[in-house]
C-alpha cells in the first residue's frame, strides 16, 4: 500500500500550518518528515491518521480516499511521543487492545500478542503494569501494540525522543529491521537529523507548513535545495566508496583515496565490489592520539 | 495546543452536552438568584430601593449584618489559629502515634453542621455535660458558641491547607537562606510564612464563605442575637418578603464577591486536591523520649477532646426520650430509639427520604461532572472560564440564598420546572443538594482529564476503537476513581444537609433527615433526633474513607 497526501491545508485560528502540502509515500518505503517544532509536520501526521481534518486536500491510502474516515477505519498503526499506552491495563492488554477491537477471539489475541511482546524483546513481561516498566520497555510495548494489528501504515511520532542516547540507537536499529521484516510503509516525524538519515529511504525537510526538498537522505546531504535544508540537515558529508568486506549490519568500504572504513549497514548486504555512499557526521568521528 | 485545536469543530451531539451543562447552572442558580434580586428591587409595580432602605434602617437587620460579617472575621482567626497550630505540629514533628493521630484531627469537618451544632450545644452549651460537670461559667452560649463552633467544625480547612503547603515546601530554600546568612526566625518570616502565603489566603476565604452562610450554629446558640442567614429565615417565616429579598441579595453579593476573589487567587476549591510537589521534603523533627511521650499524650488528648462530639451523638442515640433533666449525663439508656425507628415506617421514613433524594442528587452530580468536566477539560476554549465560574456558584451560594432563590423563582407553574410547581414537589431537595454539590464532581473529572494525554484516547481509535467506545474503554476507567469519590462526597454532604432543606421542605411525608432531627429535638424527643443522627454519623464514617481512598487511586 502506499500512502498519498494531496494539497493537505491546516489552519489553526487562521494560522496556516499545513500550506498545500504534497507527498508520496511508497510501498514499502521508510520516509522520515525532518524539521523544527512548529513546521507542520506533526500535523501531516495527525491528518494521515485522521485525527485531524483538513481544510482543503486530501488522503488517499493505496488509492482509496480516506480523508473523511475516523480514525478507527483508517488501519493504521501509531506510536506516540509519549507512547500513550493505557495505564490501567498491563503490556499484554495494551498490545492485545486493537486485536480486541478488531473483534478477535481470545485465543488468537493472546498468541498474537505474545508474538508482538517478543518480536520488540519483551517476553515474559506482558503482566507488568505500564508503570513498572522503563521508558525503552514502554516505548517497545508502544511499538508491539502498533504493529500486532498489521496495520497497512505505521506512523511514528517521535517515538524515540525520551529515550536516552544509547538506547536510543538501539531502538532506531530495532525498529528499522521490524519494518523492513513487515515490509509495511512508514512514516517517521523528527526533529532529529541523525534519525532521518539513519532511518529514511527518503526523507522531506520541513519549513513552515510545506515541503522544501524531498529526496534520498544522500540526495539531501550532498546537494540541499536551499541554506536552510543545508543548515538544518547539518555538516554531513558523503563520500562514494566500494564494499571490500561485509558481516552482519556492518560493511567495510575503501574510499577513493585507499583509505577503509567501517559503517553501520541495515538491510541485505550488499555484495563485494558495489559502489556505496557513506554518510559522515563530524560527531561520529573520533580522534586518538597514536601511542 | 494540540487537542483544543482539533476541537474547534463542534457535532451537534457535543453542541448540546455544552448547552445542557450551561443551561442546569443557569436555570437553577444563577435565574432563581436573578429573580430575588430583581424583586428586592421591585415594590407595588416600580423598582424602588425601599426593601434595602428598610434592610438598613431596621436595626435588627443592620446588626445581624453586622454580626455576620464581623463573627465570620473572627472564625477565620480562631479557625486559623488552631488549623494553622495542629499542621505545625503534625507537620514539623515526629513523634510516638504521630501518623494515627493526625489522621483524626480532620474528623470534625465530616460531621454535617447541623449535627455538629447539636452535639456541642449538649456538651458545652448552658445545660450541657460539661457546664453541669464543671459549673455554669464555662458554658457556652451566644456569639461566643456560635464563633467556637464556627472554630471546631472549620478549622480543618486550614489544617488541610497548610499541611500541603508544608509538605511542598522545598528544604533546600531552608537551607540556601540559612546559609545566606538568616537566622531561623529570619528563615520563616522571609521563606516559610510566603510560601504558606497562599495557603492561608485561601482556607481564610473558604472559613469566611462558610461562616457568613453558617446557619445551625446561630440558630441553636445566638439566641435572639441575629445573623444574616437567620435574618432571611425569619424574615420569610414572617412573610416580610421584601426585607427577605433585600437580605438575601446582600449575603449572595458577599459570597458571590469571595468567589470572585478565590477565582482571582487561583485557590482551588473543594473538589480539587492539594498538590504536593516536593523538590526535597522537610524532615520532621524527632522527638525522643520524654518530649516525644508529652507530645503524643498531649495530642492524644487534644484528639481525643475533638472526637467527643462524635462520642457523644452515639451516646445520646441510647438515651431514653425525656429522662434526662438535671443530671450531668442522662440516666437512663435504652436501644428503643433505634428499634422504634427501624420498627415504625413513619418514623424511619424521614431516613428513606434524606437516602433517595441525596442518592437522586449524587447520581446527578455524576452525570453532570463527567458531562461539564469532559467539556471543560477537552472541549471548551471560550466558554471554559464561564462555565467554571457557573460551576462554582450555587457551591459558593449559602444553603439559605439558594434555598429562597428556588422558593422565589420555582413557587409556581414554570417552564424550566416542565411546567410544574418545584416547590413542594420531592424533586426540589434533590435538585436544591445537586446545585449546592456541583464542583465536587466537575473539579475531579476535570482534573483527571487534564492530567490524562489526550494521545490516550487518540491510541485507542487509531487501534480500532469508535470514538464513543474509546472513550467508554480508556478514558472512562481512568477517570471513574475521581467521579465516584466526588459522587460518594455528594452525597454524604445531602444527607447531612439541613440549611436549604429546612427552608424548601412540604410535607411529612418527604421530611429530609435533617428536618426530622430539628423537629424531634423541639418536641422533647433528643434520643430519637441523635438516634437518627447516629446512623447518619455512620453512614457519613463508612463512605468518607472509602471516597478517600478512591481519590488517591
Amino acid at each position: 500500500m502506499n500512502l498519498l497526501l494531496s494539497s493537505l491545508r491546516v489552519s489553526y485560528d487562521g494560522r496556516p500550518v499545513l500550506r498545500g502540502l504534497d507527498l508520496e509515500v511508497a510501498s514499502g518505503e521508510f520516509f522520515c518528515l525532518l524539521g523544527p517544532s512548529g513546521c507542520g509536520k506533526t500535523t501531516a501526521l495527525r491528518v494521515t491518521a485522521g485525527f485531524l481534518r483538513p481544510d482543503e486536500g486530501r488522503v488517499l491510502f493505496g488509492g482509496r480516499d480516506v480523508t473523511g474516515e475516523p480514525p478507527h477505519r483508517r488501519d493504521v498503526g501509531m506510536v506516540f511521543q509519549n507512547y500513550a499506552l493505557f495505564p490501567h491495563l498491563d503490556a499484554h492488554e495494551n498490545v492485545a487492545f486493537g486485536l480486541r477491537m478488531r473483534g478477535l477471539p481470545r485465543r488468537e489475541r493472546a498468541a498474537r500478542a505474545d508474538e508482538a511482546l517478543a518480536r520488540v524483546g519483551l517476553e515474559g513481561l506482558g503482566r507488568r503494569r505500564v508503570h513498572e516498566l522503563s521508558g525503552g520497555e514502554q516505548q517497545r510495548v508502544a511499538l508491539a501494540r502498533a504493529i500486532v494489528v498489521r496495520p497497512g501504515l505505521l506512523l511514528l511520532d517521535e517515538p524515540l525522543s525520551n529515550l536516552d542516547a544509547r538506547l536510543r540507537l538501539e531502538l532506531r536499529g530495532e525498529l528499522l529491521r521490524l519494518q523492513r521484516d513487515l515490509g509495511v510503509p512508514a512514516v517517521y516525524v523528527t526533529h532529529d537529523q541523525e534519525d532521518a538519515i539513519f532511518l529514511s529511504d527518503r526523507l522531506a525537510v520541513m519549513r513552515d507548513g510545506a515541503l522544501l526538498q524531498v529526496g534520498t537522505p544522500e540526495e539531501v546531504c550532498r546537494r540541499p535545495a536551499d541554506p536552510f535544508v543545508a543548515d538544518f540537515v547539518g555538516r554531513t558529508a558523503a563520500l562514494q566508496g566500494a564494499v571490500t568486506e561485509t558481516a552482519p549490519g556492518r560493511i567495510r568500504a575503501t574510499l577513493p583515496g585507499g583509505d577503509v572504513v567501517e559503517a553501520t549497514w541495515v538491510g541485505p548486504a550488499p555484495p563485494a565490489g558495489a559502489p556505496v555512499t557513506l554518510l559522515l557526521r563530524p560527531e561520529g568521528i573520533r580522534a586518538f592520539a597514536q601511542r | 495546543m494540540r487537542s483544543r485545536s482539533a476541537s474547534a469543530r463542534f457535532g451537534p451531539a457535543t453542541w448540546a452536552l455544552v448547552a445542557l451543562a450551561f443551561l442546569v447552572p443557569v436555570a437553577y442558580a444563577v435565574y432563581p438568584t436573578a429573580s430575588v434580586l430583581s424583586r428586592s428591587l421591585v415594590a407595588d409595580g416600580a423598582w424602588t430601593l425601599r426593601h434595602y432602605r428598610a434592610f438598613l434602617e431596621t436595626p435588627n437587620a443592620r446588626a445581624a449584618l453586622f454580626n455576620s460579617l464581623w463573627l465570620s472575621l473572627a472564625s477565620v482567626a480562631l479557625a486559623g489559629g488552631i488549623g494553622t497550630a495542629l499542621a505545625f505540629l503534625f507537620g514539623r514533628l515526629h513523634f510516638p502515634l504521630r501518623a494515627p493521630l493526625s489522621a483524626l484531627v480532620v474528623f470534625p469537618y465530616a460531621l454535617p453542621p447541623l449535627l455538629g451544632t447539636l452535639s456541642l450545644y449538649y456538651l458545652l452549651g448552658p445545660s450541657g455535660i460539661v457546664p453541669r460537670l464543671l459549673g455554669a461559667p464555662v458554658a457556652l452560649s451566644g456569639f461566643g458558641a456560635v464563633l467556637a463552633v464556627h472554630a471546631y467544625t472549620l478549622y480543618p480547612l486550614f489544617y488541610l491547607f497548610v499541611s500541603a503547603a508544608l509538605r511542598s515546601l522545598d528544604r533546600t530554600q531552608l537551607d540556601a537562606a540559612a546559609a545566606l546568612g538568616a537566622s531561623p526566625a529570619r528563615v520563616f518570616r522571609e521563606v516559610t510564612l510566603p510560601h504558606l502565603r497562599p495557603a492561608l489566603l485561601g482556607a481564610s476565604l473558604l472559613v469566611f464563605m462558610a461562616s457568613m452562610a453558617s446557619f445551625s450554629a446561630p440558630l441553636f446558640f445566638a439566641g435572639d442575637r441575629n445573623v444574616l442567614s437567620l435574618a432571611i429565615y425569619h424574615a420569610r417565616s414572617y412573610h416580610d418578603l421584601g426585607l427577605c429579598y433585600a437580605e438575601t441579595a446582600a449575603l449572595a453579593a458577599v459570597s458571590l464577591g469571595l468567589l470572585v476573589a478565590l477565582q482571582a487567587l487561583g485557590v482551588a476549591s473543594p473538589g480539587a486536591r492539594a498538590s504536593g510537589k516536593a523538590g526535597a521534603p522537610l524532615e520532621r523533627r524527632r522527638l525522643l523520649g520524654a518530649g516525644g511521650a508529652l507530645a503524643a499524650a498531649g495530642s492524644a488528648v487534644l484528639v481525643l477532646a475533638l472526637l467527643t462530639p462524635h462520642l457523644l451523638i452515639f451516646l445520646l442515640a441510647f438515651a431514653r426520650n425525656g429522662s434526662w433533666t438535671d443530671e450531668v449525663l442522662p440516666p437512663v439508656y435504652t436501644l428503643e430509639n433505634l428499634t422504634t425507628l427501624f420498627r415504625d415506617p413513619a418514623t424511619l421514613q424521614p431516613l428513606g427520604n434524606s437516602l433517595a433524594m441525596a442518592a437522586t442528587a449524587a447520581v446527578g452530580n455524576a452525570l453532570y461532572g463527567l458531562g461539564a468536566g469532559w467539556l471543560l477539560a477537552r472541549r471548551l476554549r471560550r466558554g471554559r472560564a464561564a462555565l467554571t465560574l457557573l460551576v462554582l456558584l450555587p457551591w459558593a451560594l449559602p444553603g439559605t440564598v439558594i434555598g429562597v432563590a428556588l422558593v422565589t423563582a420555582f413557587g409556581r407553574t414554570h417552564p424550566l420546572a416542565l411546567g410544574g410547581v418545584l416547590v413542594g414537589s420531592w424533586a426540589i431537595l434533590p435538585l436544591a443538594y445537586f446545585l449546592r454539590n456541583l464542583p465536587l464532581t466537575v473539579q475531579p473529572v476535570e482534573g483527571a482529564l487534564a492530567r490524562l494525554d489526550p494521545a490516550i484516547e487518540e491510541a485507542a481509535r487509531s487501534l480500532g476503537a469508535p470514538a464513543p467506545r474509546a472513550f467508554r474503554l480508556v478514558t472512562l476507567p481512568l477517570v471513574l476513581p475521581g467521579l465516584l469519590a466526588g459522587a460518594l462526597l455528594a452525597f454524604v454532604t445531602g444527607l447531612g444537609e439541613f440549611v436549604a432543606s429546612v427552608l424548601l421542605y412540604t410535607g411529612r411525608s418527604t421530611w429530609p433527615v435533617s428536618v426530622a432531627i430539628y423537629s424531634e429535638l423541639r418536641s422533647f424527643r433528643f434520643g430519637t433526633a441523635f438516634a437518627y443522627g447516629a446512623l447518619v454519623l455512620l453512614l457519613i464514617g463508612g463512605l468518607l474513607p472509602l471516597a478517600g481512598r478512591l481519590s488517591r487511586r
